[in-house]
C-alpha cells in the first residue's frame, strides 16, 4: 500500500502520500506512473515495478512520459476491478526487481478473486503471476476424482454442453435473422 | 466445498491449458473424464505416455507409465447389478484415477499388454473384458502381450489374424490353437510355456515357411515343457537342414571356468532356406530342468 494512493479521479490525481522508493538511490531517480481500475482509484506504481506486466511496460516505452505527464494521464484499466488492481500492484511492487521464486505465497488465496485475479494478470500479461496463479487453479483440484473436479471447476457436463451450443445456435439463427431484416428495412 | 468453485471453463482456452499444463498428470488424467470437450482439451495437450498397462481384474483398471515415469491408475468400476459390456462406452460408472511414482508397467510405443492375474479359471465376463480391450486397442498398437488371457473360439483369427503386429508375444498358448497361428502376419512371434504345441506343428509350421508362407516373419520362439528328450528328427523332418559346426575354442573356455558343474551344451543350430532364397537360422536346446525351446530366426533377404 505504501506506493498506493487512494485518488478520486483519474483526470486529477491527488499527491501520493508516502516518499517515493528511489530516494534510496540518489544516482538515478525511479520514475513513477499511474494507473486506475473500475473504481477510478489511482494506484502510483514504479517504473522498476510495471517491468513484470509487458503490456504496461510497452505503453511506457512507446509514450515516454514525463512525471507530469504521467500523473495527469494515469492508465486506465476499465476491465479490472479496483481490489484486483490492487492486488496485482502490490504484487508488482513485492517483486521488484526481483526474480520471481517458483512458490510465491505473497498472493492472498481468494478464491473467489481468484477468477477476476487471473483474467486480469492475463490481461496485463504479467507472465511470472500468472504462472503462478495457474498453479493456485491447479492446486484446486490436487487429489481429486473426476466428479470433484467437475464440482469444483464448475464443469458442465456433456448434455449441458450440447444444450448450451443448441441455444447458441439458436441465438445466432435469430440474430443473423434480425441483421437481415434491419438490413432490408434499410433498403427499403 | 462450494467455497472452492471456480469457474474454469470461463477461462480463456489458453489459460486453461496453461492451467492444465501445471496440474499433476493424474488430475489432468482425471479431468479428462469429466466431459468430451475436457477430454479433447488434455488430447490438445500431447502428454507422451511412454507405457500402459490394462488389467483385467474384478474391476478394470488401465496403467500408463508417463515420460517421467510417474504411474496413473484408472479403475473402472462397473455396476454390480449389471455387468454385462458390449462396448468400453458401458465402463466407467465409476473411476478412480490415482498416482504411483514407482515404476511398474503398458501403451506407449505401441504396446499392448493384457494380463490375467487370476489363478482361478476366468469367467465369461473377464473373456468378454479381455477381447473389448483388444478389439478397441488392436488397431491402434504394434506389439502385444497377452499374459494367461483366455479368448473365445473365432476371436483370435478374426481380430489378432487380422491386426498387422510387429510382435506378439504370448505368454501361454491356453486355448489358441496352432492353427489359428498359421492365420498371423507378425514380425515375430513368441509363445512361452506352450502347451498345445507340439514338434510335428512347428515341423509343419517351418515348412509352410520353407514354401513362401509367412513372408512378413522375423522371428518365432517357442518355450514349452517336456518331461521326456525331445525327438529333435521329428522336428527336423523334410527341412534339409544344414547344421552348423560349433566353435571348439569357445566351448574349450566354457569348459575351463565350469570346472566343478561340467555344462552339457544341448544347443544345436541349423540352418534352412526357403523358396526364395532366405536363409534362416533354426535354434534348438533341451535343459534339464525339463524345457524345450526352438526359434527359428530369419536373415534379412
Amino acid at each position: 500500500m505504501s506506493s498506493t494512493e487512494q485518488g478520486t479521479s483519474s483526470a486529477a490525481p491527488a499527491e501520493p502520500t508516502t516518499a517515493p522508493e528511489s530516494a534510496a538511490a540518489p544516482e538515478v531517480p525511479e520514475s513513477f506512473y499511474y494507473v486506475h481500475g473500475k473504481d477510478k482509484v489511482v494506484h502510483k506504481v514504479s517504473a522498476g515495478a510495471l517491468q513484470h506486466s509487458a503490456l504496461i511496460h510497452g505503453m511506457i516505452s512507446n509514450l515516454g512520459y514525463t512525471e507530469e505527464q504521467a500523473k495527469a494521464n494515469p492508465f486506465p484499466f476499465e476491465n479490472i476491478d479496483g481490489d484486483i488492481l490492487q492486488m496485482v500492484v502490490d504484487w508488482c511492487n513485492q517483486h521488484k526487481g526481483k526474480p520471481t521464486p517458483p512458490e510465491d505465497t505473497n498472493l492472498p488465496k481468494q478464491k473467489e478473486k481468484l477468477f477476476d485475479l487471473v483474467l486480469a494478470v492475463n490481461y496485463l500479461e504479467i507472465k511470472e503471476l500468472l504462472t503462478y496463479c495457474c498453479k493456485q487453479v491447479a492446486m484446486m483440484v490436487k487429489g481429486k476424482s473426476p466428479e470433484e473436479i467437475r464440482e469444483i471447476w464448475m464443469i458442465p457436463t456433456d448434455a449441458e454442453d450440447e444444450a448450451a451450443e443448441k441455444e447458441a445456435k439458436k441465438r445466432a439463427g435469430k440474430e443473423a435473422a434480425g441483421e437481415t431484416a434491419a438490413a432490408a428495412g434499410d433498403a427499403k | 466445498m462450494s467455497e472452492q468453485r471456480f469457474p474454469f471453463r470461463r477461462l480463456p482456452d489458453d489459460i486453461c491449458l496453461k492451467v492444465l499444463k501445471t496440474t499433476d498428470y493424474c488430475e489432468m488424467a482425471g479431468y479428462s473424464l469429466v466431459s468430451k470437450k475436457a477430454h479433447s482439451m488434455v488430447k490438445s495437450l500431447r502428454v507422451p505416455i511412454t507405457r500402459g498397462k490394462i488389467l483385467v481384474a474384478s474391476s478394470m483398471e488401465i496403467r500408463l507409465i508417463t515420460n517421467d515415469l510417474r504411474e496413473i491408475d484408472f479403475n473402472f468400476k462397473v455396476p454390480e447389478n449389471d455387468g454385462e459390456m458390449t462396448s468400453l462406452n458401458d465402463l466407467p460408472v465409476r473411476v478412480d484415477v490415482s498416482m504411483k511414482k514407482n515404476l511398474t508397467d503398458w501403451r506407449g510405443d505401441k504396446h499392448l499388454y493384457v494380463i490375467n492375474q487370476s489363478f482361478d479359471e476366468p469367467s465369461e465376463k473377464d473373456i468378454m473384458y479381455a477381447e473389448n480391450v483388444l478389439r478397441v486397442f488392436l488397431p491402434l498398437v504394434e506389439t502385444v502381450q497377452l499374459n494367461c488371457v483366455t479368448l473365445r473360439k473365432h476371436f483370435f483369427v478374426q481380430h489378432i489374424g487380422m491386426a498387422n503386429l510387429k510382435r506378439l508375444d504370448l505368454k501361454s498358448d491356453h486355448n489358441v490353437k496352432f492353427d489359428d497361428l498359421l492365420t498371423l502376419n507378425v514380425e515375430k512371434l513368441i509363445i512361452n510355456k506352450a502347451k498345445n504345441i507340439s514338434l510335428r506343428d512347428l515341423n509343419r509350421f517351418f515348412k509352410l515357411w520353407m514354401k513362401g508362407s509367412f513372408p512378413k516373419l522375423k522371428f518365432l520362439y517357442v518355450k514349452e515343457k517336456t518331461r521326456t528328450i525331445p525327438d529333435w528328427n521329428v522336428l527336423l523332418k523334410g527341412l534339409k537342414a544344414k547344421e552348423e559346426e560349433k566353435e571348439m575354442e569357445e566351448l574349450e573356455e566354457d569348459e575351463e571356468e565350469e570346472e566343478e558343474e561340467p555344462y552339457v551344451d544341448t544347443e544345436r543350430k541349423f540352418k534352412i532356406k526357403n523358396c526364395r532364397g532366405v536363409w534362416a537360422e533354426l535354434t534348438i536346446d533341451h535343459y534339464l530342468n525339463h524345457k524345450c525351446l526352438v526359434s527359428l530366426y530369419i536373415f534379412n533377404s
